[in-house]
């Protein structure tokens, strides 16, 4: 009995100890040269996407859920904007060379991910040779894809994930191809008569 | 034990614990980061002036090059990608630049950091009719030259093991040949300040 009241107070005592360590900041918060550092453990070259406070090359618009009717289907778009100054290979550059643009998306059962469309890019030189058209997107673009709801879909919400694949430069210098993370819902309801198939 | 003991040690490691956490705090404020040994350390502030870091690669015979390899030459190091359109650009300089600076001590090291392998690598090199040393990439050496930030971005080393030069970004001809004219000692342009005293820029980066 005594034996048990003293573990008691004991693991108290632990808890207290543990509380006070998270206080008083025990667990350092990783600053920002510490991530930098990090990242480039990751990759051998850092990008302006990596480093905390630096502008974005590409940012990815959040997608506003989807509402889909069981056995019905609807498109996607998936919105981006690439940071002034910069730009990204379009999904078909015109050298094999270059890095396209490219979307993956994965979804649960009973959604289906159809076509993916890719917009088409701006052809444009740049002063290091104009001998050479790249086609790019800059700015904003976007990126639609097909999705089918199953016939037997249940009604509820659908996490769709994923990720586009780009590779971006500026005028002078390119940087490491980079995957960014998309996700999006689909709010499936009961089979509608009224909705259109298509 | 008794349990005034018990709240004795706990009392005691508390106290412990808040100097600590006080101490890390003051540490953040001034930006101030503990050493994590499993990270190694991104040399700070400008390379120019340091002794070039160490590097051991495969070069794309599968050979181990290193840096001290070169001794004795003006080395023109190149990081560059088989994606990056810049990179393209500058190779049939450096074709002409290791052709005419060659006999006068310059070697051009690329350094391709892309994970196409080392045969994509060796194909592009081919076409691009690539006639100084490519070595296949590594993330450390990337690190030990300040985290590279994009590409192409060079190097220049004087004879003595120097960085004279650094350019981020395509350069003109013209000046990446004045930045190998300064590593070759051949310039009129100031002298670099010798900054190669023992530091964290001198590890090797394996």
């Amino acid at each position: 009995m005594k034996e048990n009241m003293l573990k008691r107070k004991r693991a108290t005592n632990f808890r207290l100890a543990f509380l006070l360590m998270l206080l008083a900041g025990i667990f350092p918060r990783p600053d920002q040269a510490a991530i930098v550092r990090r990242t480039a453990v990751l990759g051998a070259i850092t990008t302006f996407d990596d480093i905390p406070g630096k502008p974005q090359v590409l940012t990815v618009i959040p997608a506003a859920p989807v509402a889909l009717s069981a056995g019905h289907s609807a498109v996607v778009e998936l919105k981006f904007h690439v940071g002034s100054g910069y730009h990204v290979n379009s999904n078909k550059p015109h050298a094999d060379y270059l890095i396209p643009t490219t979307l993956s998306l994965t979804a649960p059962a009973r959604i289906t991910i159809g076509k993916v469309t890719y917009p088409t890019g701006t052809d444009i030189t740049l002063p290091f040779d104009p001998t050479d058209k790249l086609n790019v997107y800059s700015g904003d673009f976007s990126v639609s894809a097909g999705l089918l709801a199953s016939a037997k879909a249940a009604p509820g919400t659908y996490a769709v994930k994923g990720d586009i694949h780009y590779q971006a430069c500026n005028d002078n210098s390119c940087f490491p191809p980079k995957k960014m993370p998309i996700q999006f819902d689909v709010v499936v309801s009961a089979a509608s008569k009224r909705s259109s198939r298509r | 034990m008794k349990p005034t003991a018990v709240i004795l040690a706990v009392i005691v490691a508390v106290a412990g614990l808040i100097y600590v956490g006080a101490r890390q705090s003051r540490h953040a404020k001034v930006g101030y980061s503990e050493p994590n040994p499993t990270l190694p350390e991104l040399p700070q502030g400008n390379l120019i002036g340091k002794r070039a870091p160490d590097f051991s690669l495969d070069d794309l015979k599968g050979a181990k090059v290193t840096l001290a390899d070169y001794k004795g030459k003006a080395l023109l190091v190149n990081f560059w990608a088989t994606w990056c359109g810049p990179c393209k650009i500058e190779m049939p300089w450096f074709v002409e630049l290791q052709n005419q600076y060659g006999p006068q001590g310059l070697v051009i090291v690329g350094i391709a950091m892309d994970d196409s392998g080392k045969d994509a690598i060796a194909s592009f090199s081919r076409d691009m009719k690539v006639n100084y040393p490519i070595l296949i990439g590594k993330e450390a050496v990337g690190e030990a030259y300040g985290g590279v930030m994009g590409l192409p971005t060079s190097f220049f080393v004087d004879r003595s093991g120097k960085i004279v030069a650094h350019v981020e970004g395509l350069a003109d001809r013209s000046k990446i040949e004045d930045d190998i004219k300064l590593a070759l000692g051949t310039s009129k342009a100031a002298a670099v300040p010798d900054d190669t005293k023992p530091d964290g820029a001198r590890k090797a980066a394996n």
